[in-house]
């Protein structure tokens, strides 16, 4: 009796044991997609919510071998391709979006730069932050051996899980890497400044206007990310930063990444600009873009005394501080010899400029 | 003695943004920590000097918060010129900035 007591009782505890093995095993051929944020856009400014309830709702699972690839282009660069470049980036986040794993296909990059790379670790970032959807995605390095040099150096490694060995590059003396942050941050901001004085050989009477440029563009990304807030809604504020010196020419090119909403979309509407936009014939974003730069009163919040920031910027500029200054902020393309809206949109604002010895 | 406040050396040399939430070293901060309690201590007839070397710049929004908020909070561009000296050897276009920002502080109210 005993014998069968036991014998029962090892076969009910082998199924249970079995029953949890299948279901682990299962949990792990499969990646478990949950209801997302729903986005949501009004008068020009986005967000996303979601309800408590839809928390806790799976939608559906999928498993890990159905990866849908996303081959990136071969001029793989937001100032010099933005429309294909911004169309890839836009394909990934509507894939995200609808919970698919992504596989990005960087084979066949044969130009890639910076901005780039510093977008793609945002919207990663932003990916990450995502509290319902589980997402999984891959991808495969770049064959061409510039861009893998590229990639190495610019501090890409820091951010994302790889099994790519991370390169000492303690000797790297030309470029500092990838810096993020959300609020103003004076020690990158000094250190950017420290290594403009070590390679222009420039005293730091010389470089106070880079030091005010950089900590404007900084609170900008914070204060900017201001909207009509819906509850359960976030928006993700973060600024990123790079430098690299060029010794051919003894100049230092900077690129600035705000992750924020836009110039376009924070600032303020004038007369009948909110009409306009309604029926189509608004402002075009650069045309925004520019109007900010004069310092036209556009300080989202009302107050005179706001908005100087972008404003000196510009005249640093039109000075010649510093050069070939170019803008992208969602679909406005700004520089000295373009100015234009693209069809692709940017979320958040790109800076490139470039700092002499002849400043 | 004179009262002087030299930015670079009681308080940083490198300066943040508006409020203390932008990060460390704000305008908010300076004017709250120092430069508010030492215009409030100034005796009769005395001037306060602010000396803005040394530092590695001056953001736009710093300057505006510190000075411009002072204004706001004092309530009175005038009072506030009246009072304080100002020294920049190495941006002298500086103090002109800082007065333009004290003047144009009230506009608001």
């Amino acid at each position: 009796m005993k014998k069968l007591r036991n014998k029962l009782w090892m076969d009910r505890h082998a199924k249970k044991k079995h029953m949890h093995e299948l279901k682990r095993s299962e949990k792990n051929r499969y990646i478990y997609i949950y209801e997302p944020y729903k986005k949501f856009e009004i008068y020009g400014t986005e967000g996303y919510y979601q309800s408590e309830k839809a928390k806790k709702r799976l939608i559906r699972k999928v498993s890990k071998e159905s990866y849908d690839t996303l081959e990136a282009p071969e001029n793989f660069s937001i100032f010099m391709n933005p429309e294909e470049s911004l169309s890839f980036f836009s394909d990934i986040e509507t894939r995200i979006e609808f919970g698919s794993p992504v596989y990005f296909d960087m084979k066949s990059i044969v130009q890639l730069s910076i901005d780039t790379i510093m977008y793609f670790l945002a919207i990663l970032k932003r990916i990450k932050s995502s509290k319902s959807v589980v997402y999984s995605f891959k991808g495969s390095w770049p064959s061409n051996q510039k861009c893998r040099d590229l990639l190495d150096s610019s501090g890409f490694l820091k951010y994302v899980d790889s099994g790519r060995m991370k390169k000492d590059l303690s000797l790297l003396s030309e470029v500092i890497q990838i810096e993020n942050g959300q609020k103003a941050d004076n020690s990158i901001a000094k250190k950017v400044c420290d290594f403009a004085m070590s390679k222009l050989n420039l005293k730091r009477v010389e470089i106070k206007k880079l030091y005010v440029m950089i900590i404007e563009l900084m609170t900008n990304t914070k204060h900017h990310a201001y909207n009509k807030a819906r509850k359960n809604q976030f928006v993700l504020t973060d600024w990123y930063i790079f430098v690299r010196f060029i010794n051919d020419n003894q100049a230092l090119r900077f690129i600035f990444l705000d992750t924020g909403l836009g110039i376009p979309f924070t600032v303020k509407r004038k007369g009948f600009e909110p009409a306009r936009e309604l029926i189509g014939l608004g402002p075009n974003h650069v045309e925004y873009i520019n109007s900010a730069l004069k310092g036209e009163f556009r300080s989202r919040t009302g107050e005179s005394y706001r908005g100087r920031g972008l404003p000196k910027i510009y005249s640093y500029f039109t000075n010649q501080y510093i050069n070939n200054l170019t803008i992208i902020s969602n679909h406005g393309y700004f520089a000295e010899d373009k100015k234009e809206d693209m069809n692709k949109r940017l979320r958040g604002t790109l800076f490139y400029w470039e700092l002499s010895k002849e400043s | 003695m004179k009262n002087k406040i030299k930015i670079s050396e009681s308080f940083s040399e490198t300066l943040g943004g508006r409020y203390r939430t932008d990060g460390p070293f704000s305008g908010e901060e300076f004017r709250e920590g120092i430069l508010y309690p030492a215009f409030q201590s100034l005796k009769e007839g005395k001037k306060l000097l602010i000396d803005f070397d040394g530092t590695y710049g001056y953001p736009t929004s710093f300057l505006e918060e510190a000075f411009g908020g002072l204004v706001r909070i004092i309530g009175s561009s005038i009072e506030v010129l009246d009072k304080l000296e100002f020294k920049s050897d190495e941006e002298p276009s500086l103090i002109k900035e800082v007065i333009g920002y004290i003047k144009n502080a009230k506009r608001e109210d």
